[in-house]
């Protein structure tokens, strides 16, 4: 578990959610005080959609209740459910120890779209047949939580099925340019696609290897407002 | 996060800034639950009390000067006066029902935590029951020099004295626990202590 390690050691549940708690205070000091962490909303919700790697993009109301969850079911399996306040507090950092506390080789990052983080050290690794499936995979696709409930994402997880070194790297992106292409499926816009708006998205990676701590940058080469916040592996 | 001792302005600004907020509570938030542990033997009110230590310090963020003592002891003076405002409020059993309706939720695994802490610290508990027999003044000094493993300079701070002062204070206390332990009973706790502070 060390070699994932991109902070100090992992605090317990209750210590992860004060700490979440006391953050939402600061927060709010310094919104009265006009300091600048502002809040920014997506501006459109679409519909979900996954590739070989894992992204989509969500379902994301504007009002959302201010809180993630992280809990461990009698069957070993780890559910999570994200909502509005990670992406807004980018408190990434927060939801990686609470999963690896509960045993789940884990690293959340928060990269703003366009920008990439670059892992020298670690590679994608190749993904059973049954990785989405439950409860013989790994982890599921990351789907929309309804938005009667605030929206968000809940995602399932089997620490048990992780080969000796592999690790999940889940890649939250608050805002991006999305697109719907000619066959209807809705993504990061690309080029020929029909740009409709900003979403947030996500990814999800099966790797091995040394993380490093996440510095953002952006991609190298021409500018690609389409893209989504990503993660350069050595393999890719 | 480096070792390095933070500096005022990055006490200060734990009142506006999360990060450094994260960076403050992470550094300091086991021996906040430890000094408290060491008071108070509930897993809720330990609980409770180590998180108004942090809402304390957050509204006096822009009070902190390095100058009269380290980011700690400054820490450790707040949750003094927090588990000495507790204990009073339990004395007075003002507002019981309303604190335990606005407790955050706890489960199986929060509470084992908390409680393997506070058996951890359940010897220094008996300790500081045993200092009850020193006028306050004194006590404070011996609490936390000789319990809280506090050098006398941040002891100093967090009591908001002069460093001499609380070396007067910490060596009167001392004599006057000695005497009593030699003119009491003997007892195993107490003999420990003695010994422990001699």
């Amino acid at each position: 578990m060390s070699d994932i390690s991109v902070d100090d050691a992992p605090l317990a549940g209750y210590q992860e959610r004060r700490l979440a708690e006391l953050t939402a205070v600061v927060e709010a000091r310094s919104s009265a005080t006009g300091r600048t962490f502002s809040r920014k909303r997506p501006v459109l919700a679409a519909a979900g959609a996954a590739c070989a790697i894992g992204i989509g993009v969500l379902a994301w109301p504007g009002s959302t209740p201010a809180a993630y969850a992280v809990t461990r079911q009698p069957s070993g399996l780890v559910t999570v459910k994200v909502t509005q306040h990670i992406l807004d507090s980018g408190n990434a950092a927060a939801l990686s120890r609470e999963l690896r506390s509960l045993g789940v080789p884990a690293a959340v990052f928060a990269i703003p779209a366009g920008k990439m983080c670059p892992q020298p050290y670690a590679r994608t690794a190749a993904l059973p047949a049954d990785v989405y499936q439950m409860p013989q995979g790994i982890y599921t696709v990351p789907g929309d939580l309804p938005e009667k409930d605030g929206g968000g994402w809940k995602m399932t997880i089997n620490p048990g099925h992780f080969k000796p070194g592999q690790f999940l790297v889940w890649v939250l992106t608050k805002s991006g340019e999305y697109g719907m292409s000619s066959s209807g499926m809705a993504g990061p816009s690309v080029a020929g696609s029909r740009l409709v708006g900003m979403a947030p998205s996500t990814a999800t990676y099966l790797a091995d290897g040394r993380l490093i701590p996440c510095h953002p940058r952006p991609w190298p080469g021409p500018k690609d407002p389409g893209r989504g916040g990503d993660v350069l592996f050595a393999n890719s | 996060m480096g070792d390095a001792e933070p500096t005022s302005a990055d006490v200060g600004a734990i009142g506006h800034d999360p990060t450094a907020l994260e960076m403050f509570y992470r550094r300091h938030v086991a021996e906040v639950t430890r000094f408290v542990a060491r008071r108070v033997g509930d897993p809720h009110t330990v609980d409770d009390l180590t998180t108004e230590v942090f809402l304390a310090a957050i509204e006096a963020a822009g009070r902190y000067r390095a100058g009269r003592g380290s980011p700690r002891a400054w820490l450790l003076g707040i949750a003094r006066n927090l588990v000495a405002a507790e204990w009073r409020r339990q004395a007075g059993e003002l507002d019981k029902t309303q604190r335990a309706a606005g407790r955050r939720y706890l489960d199986g695994d929060d509470i084992a935590r908390l409680e393997e802490q506070i058996d951890a610290e359940r010897a220094a508990r008996v300790l500081y029951a045993s200092v009850a027999v020193l006028p306050r003044r004194l006590r404070g000094v011996i609490e936390l020099v000789d319990l809280d493993g506090l050098p006398l300079s941040e002891a100093a701070a967090a009591l908001g004295v002069r460093e001499g002062t609380a070396r007067v204070r910490l060596h009167r206390a001392r004599r006057r626990l000695r005497a009593e332990s030699e003119s009491a009973p003997a007892e195993p706790t107490d003999t420990t202590f003695v010994r422990g502070l001699s």
